[in-house]
């Protein structure tokens, strides 16, 4: 036993010697822009691994705002994006992550469920497989239709590997401390077989953020075997297991209160051991087998059977009828002693914050002993011998878990006829993704009781607050299922089409898309607060979408180009807005239909010998828009879902690049990205009680027209200055500026409802409560450096490259900010915004050794 | 190449341990003991510290401890951030710092020390105990059985302790019934979350307040109107005993009939519901008040303002339609002090608002009050005469000059069974 784990540890240990990662490789020398790891992993802080339900609530609005940077390209503008913007959350062109479409081979990998791809689950195909198409906005694709951000298309074919090794190593004090790749690729044998086999791991352990790690695996297989000439076979195996401990989002006073901008209250000590609570685990397998028939040089036909499967989950805290364990709970912060002019309780609250971790962070210590107290005994069973050792848990740490199977088939055929090129294709989607919650940890508790606490104070039978009527009162031990227990079932279909046609000076394409798509809950378990609605199927909600796409390329010449495209398209919402509160019951929500987005861009294009330009406007509706959101509601004891639909935004901007070479060995680089990402309409909410069946209202209008979509700086530029130098060595240094970067606002802020109170005169107070706040301009510099060696004739190739993010060490720019769904009327700073520092000064060093 | 993808095999194998483990803490040590004391020695030292106004409120010193069992939790919301507990001598209200934790069937044992002792309302409580750090859980499960007392009894004082005998006691009323102004309506606001006094009468007429927090999960549930039993924690709010139903379950009433209408008066209301008033001499008018330690408000008027002023006002129900009623019947409560003409109940078949000339109205016997204030009911006065579609019911209060009793009404209400 104890020999097995010593050679476990020792391999670990190992690993960080011998590996690393391919990327910067690639990088050093294809010189292509594929997405810089490192950067990338900011966002498995960001990007949901799924939208958590209950529990953790604001928090999750935050992380429901993914970056758009899971993507990689030759474009310039994506490159400063991804490698210099992502530190301040920057998406490219405001838009969020479904208007992407992620590819594997060809297969859309976006959730038909949430609309994108997640980065838990994906992130590792960087590492497996670092080719990637990128293109950016309404373009023609080969692969099938795709939205206003274009498309990332990942090749994972082992045949598309040149044969090599490659031993990477790098290290950040970003979000992981050791990554080490090693990937070996046979290239096409003679013999007909490809191989490629990739293994990854990344670690690190409170790198930046206090309390967070990162521990992520990733096993690639990439087969191929050449039938013969026409028919080539491809096996794709890809799993990336992850675990990561996340951070929050917080008030300013605690940062201040902390002194550290990076606080992160998702953590605490146990047994004088650092442990998060938040922690997000994927472990989803995916299989892909793909036909490809090239029956002539001018067609091809490709066809694939795709399944993922296996679990996410999300830990957190819950506790029934004990006080709030969060240390950021409104009432513990000094504020709200001081508010009452209750200075002397303050001034104590504020010396605990100080000087007391346990106060500033999670006490599992003291929720452990709380547990271990608390001999319990069911009141059915009072009286009927004394109970003297079982304790029910006040607090535990629970699994939000989601247990996926997704099936798609696609087939796609292409075939050139002259100037003429045609693309069509057909998938199939069948989608069944299983929640439910299990115990993770009873945190010394003997057992805990499947009850809804905010049910159980509203009813006044004892079958109300359970969870599970065919099991009441039952004791919940740990790996146990509890709580709700539900599928999402989706059935998809889609047909696409698209022509291509070359004609003199001008290219044009034209593309038609038509999908269908059935969507149902089914319950496992009947709640006692929906006795008769929670169990068994739910009506199905169908979905009938299409959509047009087309565009045009004017060659005035050689060097320069004109492009217009454009698209319309429609499609389902998130799932979630669909039902209103999804783990209890199967009611649908009223006015939730499918989205509408009508996008365009013009851009002009220049590419000569040592000068590239590219202007571009971009004009992007996305009309009729369902958003949901959870908050807790102190008047009636409960959480409450939120729903807002109909609601229609605009992204429209100019983006500029120039790339200038000087004496071929000067590079000056410009990008300027400015852009208006606002709220067209008013649009309509509604909001349900999640421990009755309770509607608070509906049909509210929320006046948001004009208000800015928040959460991204609207503005984004920089400017890089770039050495190469003779001996395969470059440095270069970027100056970045961003600024338009607004606060994502409470749309329940924003009613008749919550300024009538105002109403008489022109009360100030009115801006207070409907204001938009807009965050500080800030800018960074950043600096990279390569150098790359080819030993013994070219036969081994050495690389190495690191960078310096934010060189300058600002700790104080504002990344990110959002107003709290709950607030207090009579008292606005009761619940403060939340916010994220940008990072201060943060490194990265790269090497690799291929042969 | 073999050596690549051994080398990959084993690092794989390697992949999968790397992974934290927490231990739990030792468990903490319960709170110390340093003697025990019993409940009535607490409620002892209570009267002894404060038989004389004290400048300070009490506060345990020692790890002196005390031992119980808790009656009542705080789970249906009606009790909140307290208990009660009680031993071999005695029961105790529990104030806590914060909600939740303890539950019926508890067995406790609390370290007083920084613990207060004081009163509120005359109820003597222990109080700002912080659960975390004072209290420790031997056991749970334990059947506290409610004491079955009368409801004079529950006045009565314990020589011992100077204090009410059964104070913080859970205990069991037989044969009782919701007064009529109390019946058919809901046991607490549950949408204000404000908190509701009802009165609760046993077969001899004696009355007791059972209190009822808006907070509470059968805030919004329905008085029965029938008889049956009750489990209560017994509190006292100043002079008056108040009980404290812990959960919906205590309560084992018959639904009963309820009244076909009632006018309470509870909600500070002379004319909601459609009642109006007329002032057919002079202009004194009718008012609610609830002066005299009653539980509820009820309709007073009386014609002395700086001496006795002529007058006659009336009081006058909505119209009500009894055509499909079996046995209507009118019930009131009234009561009367000083001299002067008596209160008259009317009814009419042909009111339809305006001045009361305009209709023709019969006087309704009733059993009257014997004076002194004191409230009595009038008797079920049968409506079966009139059993039409506009039916208004009346009272008319008279003064002269030289004379005018007080009079008050309560708990109006029109009965069928």
């Amino acid at each position: 036993m104890i020999k097995s784990t010593t050679i476990k540890h020792l391999l670990c240990f190992a690993l960080l010697f011998f590996a690393g990662t391919n990327f910067f490789a690639q990088i050093s020398q294809s010189d292509s822009t594929i997405t810089d790891p490192s950067d990338s992993l900011d966002n498995t802080f960001n990007i949901p691994v799924f939208n958590a339900t209950g529990g953790d609530i604001d928090s999750d609005i935050g992380q429901q705002e993914s970056s758009s940077l899971l993507q990689s390209g030759r474009d310039l503008f994506a490159q400063f994006a991804i490698f210099h913007f992502n530190a301040a959350r920057y998406r490219v062109r405001g838009y969020s992550f479904e208007n992407l479409s992620m590819m594997l081979n060809g297969i859309d990998i976006n959730s038909p469920e949430v609309g994108f791809a997640s980065f838990g689950e994906w992130g590792g195909l960087y590492g497996a497989a670092p080719f990637s198409e990128y293109r950016l906005g309404n373009g023609a694709s080969r692969y099938g239709f795709s939205g206003p951000a274009g498309y990332n298309n990942f090749d994972s074919k082992a045949s598309s590997f040149r044969k090599g090794t490659r031993i990477a190593y790098g290290t950040t004090n970003r979000n992981f401390r050791h990554r080490t790749t090693i990937s070996h690729s046979t290239g096409m044998m003679e013999n007909g077989w490809a191989l490629r086999l990739t293994v990854s791991n990344t670690m690190g352990d409170q790198v930046y953020i206090p309390g967070t790690y990162i521990q992520a695996n990733t096993f690639y297989l990439g087969l191929d075997k050449k039938l013969n000439s026409k028919n080539l076979l491809s096996l794709t195996a890809y799993y990336s297991p992850s675990e990561i401990g996340g951070r929050s989002n917080a008030q300013l006073e605690a940062y201040e209160l902390t002194n550290d901008n990076f606080y992160n209250r998702n953590w605490g000590y146990q047994n004088g051991k650092v442990r998060n609570s938040v922690v997000r685990k994927t472990n989803r397998p995916t299989f892909m087998l793909t036909h490809v028939l090239t029956p002539g040089t001018t067609s091809k036909l490709s066809t694939s059977i795709f399944f993922n499967s296996g679990k996410a989950s999300v830990s957190g805290i819950n506790w029934n009828n004990s006080p709030n364990p969060w240390p950021d709970y409104y009432r513990y912060f000094p504020s709200y002693f001081y508010n009452q002019g209750l200075t002397d309780q303050g001034d104590a609250q504020k010396a605990l914050w100080e000087n007391d971790v346990n106060m500033r962070q999670l006490n599992w210590d003291r929720m452990i002993a709380m547990n271990q107290d608390n001999v319990y005994t069911l009141p059915s069973q009072i009286g009927q011998g004394t109970n003297t050792t079982e304790t029910r848990s006040r607090y535990i740490l629970e699994d939000r878990i989601e247990d996926l199977k997704n099936f798609v088939f696609s087939s796609v055929y292409n075939k050139r006829i002259e100037n003429l090129f045609i693309s069509a294709g057909i998938s199939g989607n069948v989608y069944r993704n299983h929640k439910y919650k299990t115990m993770n940890d009873l945190l010394g508790g003997t057992f805990w009781l499947d009850y809804d606490q905010f049910a159980s104070n509203l009813g006044v039978s004892s079958s109300f607050q359970q969870n599970n009527l065919s099991n009441p009162d039952q004791k919940i031990y740990k790996g146990d299922k509890f709580g709700y227990d539900f599928n999402i079932n989706i059935n998809k279909a889609q047909a696409w089409t698209q022509a291509e046609y070359s004609v003199g000076k001008f290219d044009a394409y034209a593309g038609l898309q038509f999908s269908t798509m059935q969507v149902w809950r089914e319950g496992f378990v009947a709640n006692g607060k929906f006795p008769t609605t929670s169990e068994g199927k739910s009506a199905v909600i169908p979905f009938t979408n299409y959509g047009i796409k087309g565009g045009i390329t004017y060659k005035l010449n050689g060097r320069n180009f004109i492009t217009a495209h454009g698209s319309f398209l429609t499609r389902p919402p998130e799932v979630n807005t669909m039902f209103i509160s999804s783990e209890t019951r199967n009611d649908i929500t009223q006015g939730v239909t499918s989205e509408q987005v009508a996008s365009y861009e013009l851009s002009y294009l220049l590419k000569s010998p040592g000068f590239k330009a590219r202007a571009t406007y971009y004009n992007t509706s996305i009309n009729n828009q369902s958003q949901m959101r959870i908050f807790w509601y102190d008047i009636y004891n409960t959480n409450v879902n939120y729903f807002l639909t109909g609601l229609n935004e605009k992204h429209q901007g100019v983006e500029l690049t120039l790339e200038k070479t000087l004496f071929t060995s000067h590079i000056l680089q410009g990008v300027f990205g400015y852009g208006n990402y606002y709220y067209t309409n008013r649009p309509k909410a509604q909001a349900w009680q999640t421990n009755n069946n309770t509607e608070l209202y509906t049909n509210r209008t929320v006046y948001w027209k004009n208000y800015y979509v928040g959460g991204t700086p609207q503005l984004a530029s920089g400017f890089t200055y770039k050495y190469m130098g003779k001996k395969s060595w470059n440095v270069s240094a970027t100056f970045n500026y961003f600024g338009e970067l607004y606060i994502m606002t409470n749309p329940d802020r924003r009613t008749e409802e919550a300024v009538v109170a105002f109403q008489q005169g022109d009360d100030p107070q009115i801006n207070d409560v409907v204001g938009q706040e807009k965050m500080p301009d800030f800018y960074t510099v950043n600096l990279n450096a390569g150098k790359s060696f080819r030993l013994k004739g070219g036969k081994y190739f050495l690389g190495f490259n690191g960078g310096i993010n934010n060189l300058l060490n600002n700790k104080n720019a504002l990344s990110f900010g959002y107003e709290q769904t709950r607030w207090d009327i009579g008292q606005l700073n009761r619940f403060e915004n939340k916010y994220q520092y940008m990072m201060g000064l943060t490194y990265r060093l790269n090497a690799s050794f291929s042969f | 190449m073999k050596k690549i993808f051994y080398l990959l095999f084993v690092v794989s194998l390697g992949f999968t341990s790397c992974k934290k483990k927490f231990d739990n803490p030792a468990p903490q040590a319960p709170p110390a003991v340093n003697g025990y004391i019993t409940i009535d020695s607490i409620i002892k030292r209570y009267n002894v510290y404060y038989s004389v106004p004290p400048s300070k409120v009490y506060k345990f010193a020692s790890d002196v401890n005390v031992t119980g069992i808790v009656t009542a939790d705080e789970i249906s919301g009606n009790l909140y951030k307290s208990v009660y507990i009680k031993d071999a001598t005695g029961g105790m209200k529990i104030n806590l710092t914060y909600s939740g934790g303890l539950y019926v069937g508890d067995s406790i044992r609390i370290n007083l020390r920084g613990v207060k002792l004081n009163s509120y309302g005359n109820q003597i409580q222990l109080d700002s105990i912080d659960l975390e750090k004072s209290v420790h859980k031997i056991s749970s499960g334990t059947l506290v059985k409610p004491r079955k007392v009368t409801m004079n009894q529950l006045a009565t004082i314990n020589p011992l302790v100077s204090q009410l005998y059964f104070q913080s006691e859970l205990v069991e009323l037989d044969s009782v019934e919701f007064d009529t102004g109390s019946k058919g309506v809901t046991f607490a606001d549950a949408v204000n979350k404000a908190s509701v006094s009802l009165v609760l009468y046993n077969s001899f007429g004696s009355k007791v307040i059972v209190r009822t927090s808006g907070y509470s999960n059968f805030a919004s549930n329905i008085v029965p109107c029938g008889k049956g039993n009750i489990i209560a924690i017994v509190g006292q709010y100043n002079g008056a005993i108040q009980l404290t139903i812990r959960q919906h379950t205590d309560l084992s009433i018959a639904t009963g009939t309820c009244p076909v209408y009632v006018k309470s008066f509870n909600d500070n209301s002379i004319t909601s519901g459609g009642w109006t008033t007329k002032n057919v001499l002079g202009n004194i008018n009718w008012a609610t008040s609830n002066a005299g330690g009653a539980p509820t408000y009820y309709a007073a008027i009386s014609n002395y303002i700086s001496g006795n002023q002529a007058c006659e006002t009336w009081l006058i129900s909505p119209p009500f339609n009894l055509t499909n009623n079996i046995n209507p019947m009118l019930s009131f409560n009234n009561a009367y002090n000083y001299t002067g003409p008596a209160l008259e109940a009317m009814v009419s078949t042909n009111y339809s608002g305006g001045a009361v000339s305009t209709a023709s109205w019969t006087t309704l016997p009733y059993t009257a009050s014997t004076g002194g204030f004191n409230f009595v009911n009038s008797g079920n006065i049968s409506l079966n005469a009139y059993k039409t579609n506009n039916v208004t019911i009346a009272f008319k209060y008279s003064g002269t000059s030289s004379s005018g009793s007080t009079w008050e009404l309560d708990d109006i209400a029109i009965l069928d069974y």
